[in-house]
């Protein structure tokens, strides 16, 4: 009994020391750059935020006096760029801070407006960015495996045996070449998402704006009608 | 109300347009030409098209997980002792007997096809939407054309009849008032194609993401 448990303590004195030294050495090597390195890529993503958000919310009301009523693509373009860029957060609307103009506003500026504060289509935009994220996954090789055992002999005198080994799992068939493409593809089908889900925002805007235009009017001539009526 | 969802706005304070319903005569455009513009942008195409080539890389990935994985490293052995130590190496990998993912290369076979069924749907849906739009405005066109040429010359000189009979005393202020509110209804009339017009223009127009203008001179 003496014996089995001086082995056991030798086995646990033996496992300890090898880990505290696989610790430190990665600790040394390792752990502590891949940390900065992690910092380094948060605070450079909130700086890029930071920048591609507008610095002035009412910027986005300004009324741009050479765009034709009659283009619509531009204001596509103009969206394909909102939708490569990281959106404001929940509850940072530009909206918030800057209210509608009282004097009106024109067709652009109503699709604009959709455009830069709709909430449906911030939540697409962070569905494209899952997307990639799902994309980085599928090109990721699976980690290698290491393993440590040890083992003592109970009843024999005999040395404790400590056994390591790495492994490395090797992908075959193109598993993560086709894992990739699918990925791709995946992203491609979640900006389609977002450019259908903006044209169909867009049709709604510009059917409610062709409306409140019509029913100004019709408020004109009815005020006529009744003063034809008195 | 509408407007302030539709274009995320809070509901207060109310948003008021600026300008009026302005109609511009649609150019003439060849159908088949237009609806190639809308087979080549239409972004639900797109997405469908997206979504049958991912299906068809997940059932290539499929087919591509029914092969085993390769296990290698090396192996190390210790005895904690002066002799002893051993080095040596590790190779595994599954034998394909039983599964060979059989389930999930059939499953992502019938997505593939699911997908391409529902491509079509989409193209046929699309294409008749873009259609029907241009066939209606076309219609629109052709009563705001039939209204500007013929009915409302007629209202104004109708109105400025009724103007100057008011002025002379010839008709009695009812009846006057009467004539006013038919001429004023059919200003109305006027106002409904206006806004007809204008809708069917401008949701044409984003379905096709271009101004119909640029298809004209294209064709």
């Amino acid at each position: 009994m003496h014996r089995l448990g001086r082995r056991l303590a030798r086995c646990l004195a033996a496992t300890l020391w090898i880990a505290v030294a696989l610790g430190s050495i990665l600790s040394a090597g390792c752990v502590r750059p891949l940390g900065q390195a992690w910092r380094e890529i948060s605070r450079q993503t909130v700086i890029e935020e930071a920048a591609v958000r507008p610095a002035d919310p009412s910027s986005t009301m300004a009324v741009d006096e050479k765009v034709s009523p009659r283009e619509p693509v531009g204001i596509r373009a103009s969206f394909q760029e909102i939708g490569d860029a990281p959106s404001p957060r929940a509850g940072e609307f530009s909206f918030l801070s800057d209210p509608p103009p009282d004097q009106g506003m024109t067709l652009e500026d109503v699709l604009q407006q959709t455009l830069d504060c709709h909430p449906l289509l911030h939540a697409r935009v962070h569905e494209v960015e899952a997307a990639r994220g799902r994309l980085v996954t599928a090109g990721l090789l699976p980690n290698p495996q290491w393993v440590l055992d040890s083992q003592s002999p109970v009843d024999l005198d005999d040395a404790t045996i400590l056994t390591t080994r790495l492994t490395f799992t090797l992908p075959t068939g193109r598993k993560r070449r086709w894992g990739m493409a699918a990925a791709e593809a995946g992203v491609a089908r979640s900006q389609a998402a977002l450019a259908r889900e903006t044209e169909v925002l867009l049709a709604e805007a510009a059917d409610a704006a062709i409306e409140v235009l019509y029913l100004q009017e019709l408020a004109v001539l009815q005020g006529e009608l009744a003063d034809h009526t008195r | 109300m509408r407007l302030n969802r539709t274009a995320g706005l809070p509901p207060a304070p109310l948003v008021h347009m600026r300008g009026a319903l302005v109609v511009e005569p649609i150019p003439s455009i060849r159908l088949e030409r237009l609806l190639a513009e809308a087979e080549r942008s239409r972004p639900e195409l797109a997405e469908s098209r997206a979504a049958l080539l991912e299906s068809q890389r997940l059932h290539a990935q499929a087919r591509a997980e029914a092969r085993p994985d390769l296990v290698f490293g090396p192996r190390v052995r210790d005895d904690l002792g002066p002799v002893g130590d051993r080095v040596g190496a590790r190779i595994a990998m599954d034998v394909p007997v039983f599964d060979r993912n059989q389930g999930r290369i059939t499953e992502r076979a019938a997505m593939v096809r699911t997908q391409g069924a529902i491509l079509d749907l989409t193209q046929v849906n699309t294409l008749s939407d873009v259609a029907a739009a241009y066939v209606e405005l076309q219609d629109a066109q052709t009563r705001l054309d039939f209204h500007s040429l013929h009915v409302q010359p007629i209202v104004e000189q109708t109105e400025a009849a009724i103007r100057s009979a008011d002025a002379d005393k010839v008709l009695a202020p009812d009846q006057i008032s009467e004539l006013l509110e038919q001429v004023v209804r059919m200003r109305v009339e006027e106002l409904e194609l206006r806004y007809l017009h204008t809708r069917l223009r401008t949701r044409l127009e984003i379905l096709l993401g271009c101004p119909l203008e640029d298809l004209h001179e294209a064709g």
